[in-house]
């Protein structure tokens, strides 16, 4: 058995131990507190982030927009009034017979006018994605690109498309926006496809043409691409590209 | 003073220079009662263990000091506890009858006032170590923006665990070491400097306190 001596000493140990022990606790609760006033400053930068990026978002697409409407005006109803003008001016009271064809040429240029006045009105609604939701906004994006005439476009969808966050979608159909204009600017394509994949727990929305395709690799992301990715990563989704003689596909994967 | 002197009164000599401090800032200490709490805790100690030196170096029983020291100081620290931890007011009034009842039970089955309390120290201690743990716990489940190291009330919890837990094995054997008829002097003054680790605690969370800061 112990002697007296060493009963104290080992008492005095083992209370040594303990405040080692408390140390540890203490030391510990610095450690948590520092990790988690860590994860909440990140937390906030990310949050920060995604406003930011929506933002920029929102803005691009009510460029774009404005874009598409200034395009419209000069190129469709400025053209359109001008022939129906034509034929308003070239009406010759002295040959009545003329006069009913000119002006019901007139009438149906300015029909047309008004039927196009009414879709581009539509277009006009900044948040159209927030609430018509990605599906739809993707159409309508194929609808316009389809009525240049130089572009064949196909939509097909998969699975039962289901709402996602409308904020994550706004930011989506951004990206797909962009993919899809670096397909008309680059890719010497004829035929556009966006894919939307709706499973249980990701979304997935590919991007694809049937042109040359370009040499890429990771290392030699343009800025357009960096920007799509640092995106996708932004609301938790991943981008993939596949580039071939037979065409680029853009894929992003998100979860729902 | 000799080393070992030294470490005998320290029990006396660290409350007083505690309280020193506590003095330079006592606008302060009047105005929060966290800190006048403590204010008194520390001059309990200074009273009470320097009368029970002065009676040891007599060589006159000092025990009963001690018994009023630990009453005192228990019900003082869950008094500090009652403002730390404001969401426990009816544990601790559960845990202040229980004390109580202790005591009063170990005083009659043969506890003595002229000995060495080891009982109801090592009580007091494990309650006020489970009053620190409920605080640690609130820390982790309440973080707050401010840093830990500028917390008073952090730094007055981990003084009053560090003591606590480590004086524990110190009192749950003093009386049986008597008992024996051992001297444990080296005990004793293990627990000064714990006593010494308490009060510089105490003095940290008095240097983080401001006069703007809600306890």
């Amino acid at each position: 058995m112990f002697s007296i001596r060493q009963e104290i000493l080992i008492t005095i140990g083992i209370s040594l131990f303990v405040l080692l022990l408390t140390l540890f606790v203490v030391g510990f609760l610095f450690y948590h507190q520092r990790k988690r006033r860590e994860y909440a400053l990140q937390k906030e930068t990310m949050q920060n982030a995604f406003q930011q990026e929506l933002l920029r978002t929102q803005l691009e697409i009510q460029e774009q927009t404005l874009n598409h409407i200034s395009q419209e005006i000069h190129d469709n109803f400025g053209q359109t009034l001008s022939l129906a003008k034509l034929h308003l001016n070239t009406v010759d009271p002295q040959r009545p017979e003329l006069v009913p064809e000119k002006v019901a040429s007139a009438k149906a240029l300015v029909s047309k006018v008004i039927q196009d006045l009414r879709q581009l009105s539509k277009t006009l609604h900044g948040d159209a994605v927030l609430t018509a939701g990605l599906v739809s906004a993707v159409r309508q994006e194929l609808d316009l690109i389809d009525r240049s005439g130089a572009f064949h476009t196909q939509l097909t969808i998969a699975g039962t498309p289901q709402k996602t966050d409308p904020q994550k979608e706004l930011i989506l159909f951004r990206i797909v926006q962009e993919a899809l204009h670096n397909c008309l600017k680059h890719s010497g394509a004829d035929t556009l496809t966006v894919g939307l994949g709706f499973t249980g727990s990701q979304l997935e929305v590919a991007v694809a043409d049937n042109g040359g395709g370009f040499p890429a690799t990771g290392s030699t992301d343009g800025s357009g691409l960096r920007n799509m990715r640092s995106r996708a990563a932004l609301i938790g989704g991943q981008l993939a590209l596949t580039t071939g003689a037979t065409g680029t596909t853009v894929t992003i994967t998100l979860p729902v | 003073m000799t080393g070992k002197l030294f470490l005998i009164y320290l029990d006396t000599i660290a409350p007083f220079l505690t309280l020193l401090v506590f003095a330079v800032r006592m606008r302060l200490v009047l105005k929060e009662r966290v800190l006048s709490l403590l204010f008194l805790y520390l001059l309990v100690q200074l009273v009470l263990n320097g009368t029970a030196n002065l009676f040891s170096s007599q060589r006159i029983n000092s025990h009963p000091f001690f018994h009023l020291n630990i009453f005192l100081s228990f019900f003082l620290v869950t008094e500090v506890y009652r403002s730390l931890l404001p969401s426990r007011h009816g544990l601790i009034g559960w845990l202040r009858v229980a004390y109580v009842g202790a005591t009063a039970l170990n005083l009659l089955t043969g506890g003595s006032i002229y000995r060495f309390n080891s009982f109801g120290f090592s009580v007091a201690s494990l309650l006020v170590m489970a009053l620190s743990l409920l605080y640690f716990l609130q820390v982790i489940r309440e973080p707050t923006q401010e840093g830990l190291s500028r917390q008073p009330r952090f730094w007055i919890n981990v003084g009053f665990f560090t003591y606590f837990t480590t004086s524990f094995f110190v009192f749950i054997t003093y009386d049986y070491f008597t008992r024996k008829g051992i001297k444990v002097g080296y005990l004793w003054r293990f627990h000064n400097v714990m006593l010494t680790l308490l009060c510089t605690y105490l003095i940290t969370g008095l240097l983080c306190s401001r006069s703007d800061r809600k306890y």
